[in-house]
């Protein structure tokens, strides 16, 4: 015979009692989205606590302007900067960004489409991309030179090579996420292989190939400098490498702040496309 | 021989511990015109027996066959509805249903005026424009049923199609899918662990046994084409369904002991 709440010594009821519950949370809700307000208002926020912790430091940290500029010096070597022609190595990085990274898509797409579909091509792909992805790919950058030689090509191949290993194995992935059903069922419809590939596997993929996509041209990013260092001549990696033989931590600033803004944008950019190519998917 | 026929039907799989045989021996028979139903418990075998006669799955050995060829792989004459709802959610309603047309390369006029007839039928001609996301399952598996019909199998396989679906929405989907076989004419091969479900709909009703999945009996509820869901309540119906669930708890029994 179970004895009721009699059982359990009084003092102890009283905690089980005390402990059980929550009370609602706006801000510490699990995997609850916040708010309107406050997805606008927490980013701007933790920006401008940043923003002001940078220029106290800068004013009265008692850092030497050489190591860290203040907001109005960088401010004022962007304007000399622009002033400079630094318009157009922007446009050169995105440039180089852009071409890179699309001709890395469009080898990683079918690629991946493929490997991820057929378990043969991947048993043969998957060791050798699974192996070559842990090749640095600055340790590549000697051969680049030598194979491709100093213009272009050689930094279009390093920001290639940076998105394509994993462009391709995250589009494996998420064409192996593609439900099975989705496949038999376009089978007994009549669809040959081809019909599964294109019309069924393919747009199946769509969202989480675009999510991939908008991860790596993160990485294709961060790659640019290394490209640029290639005898570049032009871009913003060459302006940065400029701003080192003179120490000038304001124009270094200025890179990597337009860079962070141009990632935010591209990120926003990827997310809105994504919303507006496939509405069916939320 | 016309319909569709499995014969000496037996599926191994390899597993760690040895071969395990998942089907044994399956004879059995869908007549063109008939709406035959298989019953039995969970993991007797009968999807993997589906499987096989959509040609996504190869038997072990034995041989199906559907209008004397013989089935090698899946094609559009052996349509199936899957229990989860298998609609293409980046297509609108009226492209899911066109599906299996425009991979036959059907004009654009033929298809439109095929595709309006059978979302008409499933009673969904206004959701035509609409994505899948934004329908009930009970719709969503109609569209399915409307996708698979559009399509003119010459048998439609379906593999507990309203498992997942509410009681009363069951209810409805049953009788939607009595009238729709009534109009169309076409072949049924319908699997289910619901025996109510087996008799109310089947003309011929196979029970399975599990461990291996054997054809146990076969029953005719003989309820009549122009059943509907009056016949639930008739005793010749309740009898036919004690004598399924007999067999079925024999069968429960014969497992456990």
């Amino acid at each position: 015979m179970i004895r009721e709440s009699g059982a359990l010594l009084p003092a102890l009821e009283r905690r089980v009692r005390a402990r059980r519950g929550l009370t609602q949370s706006t801000f510490w809700a699990i995997r609850e989205p916040a708010s309107a307000r406050l997805t606008l208002s927490l980013p701007l926020g933790i920006t401008a606590v940043l923003f002001f912790a940078w220029a106290w430091l800068a004013r009265f940290g008692h850092i030497p302007t050489m190591f860290l500029p203040t907001p109005g010096g960088v401010w004022s070597a962007f304007q000399t900067l622009m002033a400079d022609g630094y318009a157009g190595d922007i446009r050169t990085s995105i440039v180089r960004v852009a071409i890179g990274f699309a001709i890395a898509t469009l080898i990683s797409i079918p690629i991946g489409l493929l490997m991820g579909s057929f378990g043969t091509i991947e048993a043969m792909l998957a060791p050798v991309i699974g192996t070559l992805r842990y090749v640095p790919i600055t340790a590549t950058v000697p051969l680049l030179i030598l194979w491709l030689g100093i213009d272009e090509a050689p930094k279009l191949a390093i920001i290639i090579l940076s998105a394509f290993f994993y462009n391709t194995i995250m589009i494996a992935d998420a064409v192996q996420n593609v439900p099975r059903d989705f496949i038999n069922v376009s089978y007994t419809l009549g669809a040959n292989r081809f019909d599964v590939l294109a019309r069924v596997i393919l747009p199946a993929a769509m969202p989480q190939i675009f999510d991939a996509l908008r991860v790596n041209i993160a990485v294709a990013w961060n790659f640019l400098f290394i490209a640029e260092l290639i005898a570049a001549d032009s871009g913003l990696g060459y302006r940065l490498e400029m701003a080192q033989r003179t120490n000038a931590s304001d124009q270094m600033f200025v890179a990597l702040i337009i860079v962070a803004i141009i990632g935010f944008i591209l990120d926003r950019a990827f997310r809105l496309a994504r919303k507006l190519v496939l509405p069916w998917s939320v | 021989m016309s319909g569709l026929r499995f014969d000496a039907v037996t599926k191994v799989y390899p597993t760690r511990t040895g071969p395990l045989t998942v089907l044994d021996g399956i004879d059995l028979y869908v007549a063109p015109n008939e709406f035959v139903t298989i019953v039995g418990a969970s993991g007797c075998g009968k999807s993997t027996l589906l499987q096989c006669a959509a040609g996504l799955n190869a038997p072990t050995s034995g041989t199906i066959s559907l209008d004397g060829e013989p089935v090698r792989g899946p094609s559009a004459d052996r349509g199936m509805i899957f229990q989860s709802y298998t609609l293409f959610p980046w297509l609108t309603i009226e492209e899911n249903v066109g599906f299996g047309l425009s991979l036959d390369g059907v004009s654009a006029a033929q298809k439109r005026e095929t595709v309006a007839h059978y979302l008409d039928i499933v009673g969904l001609a206004k959701y035509a424009k609409a994505f899948p996301r934004t329908l009930s399952g009970g719709m969503q598996q109609r569209v399915a049923i409307a996708r698979g019909l559009a399509n003119r199998p010459t048998v439609l396989l379906m593999d507990e199609p309203f498992g997942a679906l509410d009681a009363q929405t069951r209810m409805v989907m049953q009788e939607f899918l009595l009238e729709i076989w009534r109009s169309t004419h076409m072949s049924i091969l319908f699997v289910t662990h619901d025996v109510e479900e087996a008799v109310y709909l089947g003309e011929r009703v196979y029970v399975l046994r599990s461990h291996p999945g054997r054809v146990r009996e076969e029953f005719r509820p003989n309820l009549g084409t122009d059943r509907s869901h009056e016949t639930k309540r008739t005793a010749s119906f309740h009898a036919c369904v004690d004598d399924v669930l007999d067999r079925l708890r024999e069968e429960a029994l014969a497992q456990i002991g």
